[in-house]
């Protein structure tokens, strides 16, 4: 009680957008319950539900406050004012692999457009063709692919210390040769509480079902989180917490980044944490990252074990104009 | 009458080395033409028959197998033929219809019989056995009690649940797919929701309804089937097939088999009482409404398999009848034929009988003894006679009985009446005498011995062949003494049937055993032969939970399954099955529980049945299982699979095989597991699916040993569902597509973790439902 007295008499505006934020959490939680219900892997789309690069990932899945190019996937208004792009690659299981983009640029002192592009390529399959009457297909010798690709066009535009964001969302699905749209809104709030702190909260993926066969809703996520970021003796660290809804599975995501280095040459170490949505899910809750930016180019890697499916290696390459 | 004349007139020069190739009780017409009805009453099925009894009266005995829809009568029999055999058999206008081996199914000239016997090529004719339904639904019963059903499952007890699992209103999973059921039966319910396809067409391929008039499938590879009528898939679509199963024994039967559980009523959800194969395809043959002929069965038999092979299809037939009389030794033409039939991909299966004497109930029921057994010499045996109502007429009243001897030995017989007065015969005399206690008939292997095994065959009826001299109540006295050359003196004595006090009560004393009663044709070599033991007494009746009145333990045997062995010592039956009590489809036409509505189930769909009749047709679902993994595998295969992986418990002795238990309780799961140890690819594909892509509503996933575990995950490692160990079956699971919290899974991909021993296998599935 204290602790939101305190909050009340010196950020008023912080209280509103907690406000704003928690009416809309709690509207959309509701929104996502009726797929979650019905358990992982009920709802569509396996491009949505993994991070898209090695920063992210590394930090626990919790960018929904921390300014990056990436944070377009995690909250519309967090990818801020600074001009960069990005591309991303990682190893799926069993032959599969995803790649991103994005790009962030400023259309003036207080509007940016950002654009992200993501893929998901399953990989290949032998066609088991069904034989009626027996439990066990007739292998053809063909094969059958399928895979995913979204984009995600956004705007931010900021007043004061808040900055808000809208962006648009298409996909499309293609399973074997079935194919389906799906599009879809994300929507989000980034506060620069103080100096050090960032606080952010986005709803994502409103409104999208892919209707094509089993009809399936795209992940509507409800993010909420805080970014901190302060000298550590000679070094820079940040702090990222995030709490998300998704599907109505709850989960939390942290993330600690650590910096040092020469002005030209910087290396950064990562480790993060997220619950694991259920307890049968297979990703581990630690993830490790590091990365290495020279001058405006910056490499990142992460890697996380997958359980029983192995792991999952991300790189990146950033540049920031 | 006149033909009856002139057939007592010829049998008199039959009567010599050509009675030889007749069967005891061909030579019983022909040596005592009298007893078969000049003007036959259509016969009634008797529902109210105790469980073992057959309410046969004897001197009707020969009336079953009398075909009288020509101008001329005619004898269903079987026909063993040599060279030249089928030509002589055409010269005397003799209807052939099937052919299975030397056998031939045949319809002949009453009076052409005698003039036939002395054919070079024919080497055996044999009345067609008379068969009667196995299952019990009719019982003088004390009134249930009302009390909470048991909980259990046969389906669950046979091994079916771990085979295959419902996805919406489809099987998937070893489920029977694509293997023909025949039933030879009572008929079916046509109409019955529980035999239609997820799609809403019939699973029933063809129906013959062998007792209505017409002109039959007609000609049928090597076969000729020239009477009744046969309904294609589309005239039973459209609603024009003649066959009404009257009794509900044959879609009680079938259901069991292959019901898929989808038909309810009242309210109540559906697939709760489903067959054992599910998923199989259907040929019925209808043969009789409660009364059931050897020579229509061969040709049902024979005419199901010929249709499975038009097909390409591999085939078990279930005969859930059994005739109660023959030597019990395999060597009856009937039993010969099947076994001739019966091959590669080609299965029969026969429940034993319900002639049991276990007497493990309680409260007690006796059902029996139906078999003695001695060396020739006193003491010899009785046949209790119960206190009884004689019924109106001649030759209603009466007890048959039958004797099997050595055809080294020479035995008399001497049948003695409550009130002392006796009839003889000696091994190759007739006897008959009327006492004013009742008629004594003795037919001592009249003729010689029999021509398929060599022994000495022997009937004996006792009967009210004048209405006012019914048979004495009491105990009437059996004896067997040497006469002259005598080897051992060992026979063994049956009950065939009695008709007193509506079939119950009459039991033979001295020298019983509760052996040897399997009959025809679970004796045959070839044919798995099912015995039943207890799963269930309880069950949600339309009014109140109903509690079966005569209870063993569940898993116990069944109080009236018929035990082993063969008297030649082959060891009948098989293995047992839930036979008591089983729920299963209920046909809208049925009489059966006409007088027993409290076995009918809450849904009006299903009904109560116990007996053999039901296990039979859960061990048929079990070879149709297997035949749907290998089509090829033989009787020969199948039975040992069925025997070498029978369960056993505290019930089942350990000395096995037992001549009540056989090789033990039936477990189709372990059966699937022994047929396939390597998966149902073989070695070398350790984990098989039955579609990638998936673009039904199912996955199969096939293993060559059952996994420790096995999940889906999504590509981003979140657990999609867990296999739990009671759902994997011993070669497969079958996923229903959904997630462990009961939903359905999108489209996208998916990665199968199997965890074997020492080994994990990954498997990226594609999900891709339109």
């Amino acid at each position: 009680m204290r602790w939101g007295l305190s909050v009340r008499r010196v950020c008023p505006p912080l209280v509103r957008i907690a406000r704003v934020t928690l009416a809309v959490t709690v509207c959309l939680a509701g929104t996502t319950a009726a797929s979650a219900a019905q358990g992982a892997g009920s709802g569509a789309s396996t491009v949505l539900r993994i991070p898209p690069a090695p920063r992210p990932l590394a930090l626990g899945n919790a960018l929904v406050a921390v300014p990056d190019v990436w944070a377009l996937e995690y909250n519309p208004a967090g990818a801020g004012m600074e001009a960069a792009v990005a591309v991303a690659y990682q190893g799926l299981p069993v032959g599969a692999m995803a790649g991103a983009a994005a790009v962030v640029a400023p259309l003036s002192r207080t509007v940016a457009f950002g654009l992200s592009a993501r893929f998901v390529d399953y990989g290949e399959i032998d066609v088991i063709e069904a034989d009626p009457g027996s439990p066990v297909g007739r292998p053809t010798g063909a094969t059958a692919t399928g895979g995913e690709l979204t984009t995600l066009a956004a705007v931010s535009a900021g007043l004061g210390r808040v900055r808000w964001g809208v962006g648009g969302r298409w996909l499309r699905l293609d399973v074997a040769g079935l194919t389906d749209d799906a599009f879809a809104v994300d929507a989000g709030v980034s506060l620069a509480a103080a100096p050090a702190l960032t606080l952010g909260a986005a709803v994502q993926s409103l409104g999208g079902d892919v209707r094509a066969g089993q009809p399936a809703p795209l992940p509507r996520t409800v993010r909420a989180g805080a970014a901190v970021r302060r000298p550590l003796g000679p070094l820079e660290g940040l702090l990222t917490v995030e709490a998300r809804r998704r599907e109505a599975r709850s989960g939390v995501g942290a993330g600690l980044e650590v910096t040092g280095g020469a002005e030209a040459v910087r290396g950064t170490v990562r480790l993060g944490y997220e619950s694991r949505a259920a307890a049968g899910d297979a990703y581990s809750r630690l993830v490790f990252g590091g990365g290495v930016r020279v001058d405006r180019v910056a490499v990142d890697l992460a890697y996380r074990a997958l359980g029983p499916l192995g792991s999952t290696h991300q790189v990146s390459v950033a540049y920031r104009f | 009458v006149a033909a009856l004349a002139a057939l007592a007139l010829m049998a008199g020069h039959a009567a010599g080395q050509e009675l030889q190739r007749a069967d005891p009780f061909l030579r019983l017409l022909l040596v005592h033409p009298h007893l078969l009805p000049a003007d036959p009453v259509p016969r009634p099925l008797q529902p109210r028959a105790a469980a073992g009894a057959p309410s046969l009266a004897p001197v009707r005995l020969l009336e079953p197998v009398m075909d009288r829809r020509g101008p001329e009568p005619r004898v269903r029999t079987l026909v063993r033929v040599g060279p030249g055999g089928e030509a002589a058999l055409r010269r005397y206008g003799v209807r052939i219809g099937a052919r299975a081996g030397s056998v031939v199914t045949a319809r002949v000239p009453l009076d052409a019989l005698p003039a036939l016997l002395r054919e070079p090529g024919i080497l055996a004719i044999e009345a067609a056995a008379t068969l009667r339904p196995l299952g019990v639904a009719a019982l003088a019963l004390p009134a249930p009690a009302a009390r909470p059903p048991a909980a259990d499952s046969a389906s669950a007890d046979a091994g079916f649940d771990q085979l295959r699992r419902r996805v919406g209103e489809r099987w998937e999973g070893l489920a029977g797919q694509r293997v023909i059921i025949g039933v030879f039966d009572s008929g079916l319910d046509l109409a019955h929701q529980d035999f239609r396809s997820a799609g809403g067409g019939t699973r029933v391929l063809f129906a013959w309804d062998q007792t209505v008039e017409g002109p039959g499938p007609g000609g049928l590879g090597e076969h000729v089937f020239d009477y009744g009528v046969e309904c294609g898939a589309a005239i039973i679509e459209a609603g024009t097939c003649p066959m009404v199963d009257r009794i509900g024994h044959g879609t009680h039967v079938t259901g069991t088999a292959a019901a898929d559980g989808s038909a309810t009523g009242r309210n109540m959800p559906a697939y709760r009482f489903q067959g054992g194969a599910p998923a199989a395809d259907l040929i019925v043959v209808k043969g009789g409404d409660g009364e059931f002929t050897g020579d229509m069965l061969l040709d049902g038999v024979a005419y199901i398999f010929q249709r499975a092979a038009m097909l390409g299809r591999p085939a078990v037939v279930n005969i859930s009848l059994s005739a109660q009389s023959g030597p019990r030794d395999g060597t009856t033409l009937l039993e010969k034929a099947l076994d001739a039939l019966s091959g590669p991909g080609r299965i029969v299966v026969s429940g034993t009988g319900n002639t049991g004497d276990h007497r493990n109930t309680a409260p007690l029921v006796q059902n029996g003894p139906f078999h003695a057994q001695g060396r020739a010499g006193p003491p010899g045996h009785g046949l209790r006679v119960p206190a009884y109502a004689p019924e109106p007429g001649p030759a209603n009243d009466a007890a048959l009985l039958e004797l099997w001897y050595s055809g080294r030995d020479s035995l008399t017989i001497t049948v003695r009446s409550p009130r002392g007065d006796a009839a003889t015969a000696a091994t190759g005399d007739t006897a008959f005498v009327r006492t004013p206690g009742g008629a004594i008939l003795i037919m001592n292997a009249v003729g010689g011995p029999s021509p398929q095994n060599g022994d000495h065959g022997a009937i004996i009826a006792i009967v009210d062949a004048d209405e006012a001299m019914p048979p004495d109540t009491g105990r009437w006295a059996i004896e067997v003494a040497p006469a002259g050359t005598v080897t051992g003196g060992d026979y063994h004595l049956w009950l065939v049937g009695a008709t007193f006090a509506g079939g119950t009560g009459t039991a033979l004393e001295g020298g019983t055993t509760n052996r040897y009663l399997v009959g025809v044709p679970a004796s045959a070599d070839r044919v798995i032969a099912a015995g039943a033991h207890v799963t269930r007494h309880g069950w949600l009746g339309v009014e109140e939970e109903q509690l079966f009145p005569f209870r063993e333990q569940l898993g116990d045997i069944a109080y009236f399954s018929s035990p082993g062995p063969r008297r030649d010592g082959v060891q009948k039956p098989d293995l047992t099955a839930p036979g008591k009590v089983v729920m299963a489809s209920l046909s809208r036409d049925a009489t059966l529980w006409d007088d027993l509505p409290w076995l009918v189930e809450a849904d009006s769909a299903h009904v109560a049945l116990l007996g053999t009749s039901v296990s039979a047709p859960q061990v048929a679902a079990a070879v149709a299982i297997l035949l749907q993994i290998d089509p090829a595998l033989t009787p020969e295969e199948v039975r040992d699979l069925l025997r070498l992986s029978a369960a056993t418990d505290r019930f089942v002795p350990a000395a096995l095989p037992h001549p009540v238990w056989g090789a033990g309780k039936l477990d189709a799961a372990a059966a699937v597991a022994r047929l396939r140890p390597d998966g149902l690819a073989g070695a070398g594909e350790p984990v098989t699916l039955s579609a990638n892509p998936v673009r039904s509503d199912a996955l199969v996933i096939g293993y060559s040993q059952r996994p420790r575990s096995m999940a889906v995950y999504t590509l981003a490692a979140e657990r999609v569902r867990t296999f739990r160990a009671d759902e994997l079956g011993p070669l497969t699971v079958v996923w229903g597509l959904d997630t462990d919290a009961g939903g359905a899974v999108a489209n996208g991909a998916y990665v199968l973790v199997v965890e074997m021993e020492g080994r994990r296998l990954l498997k990226k599935l594609l999900v891709a439902r339109r």
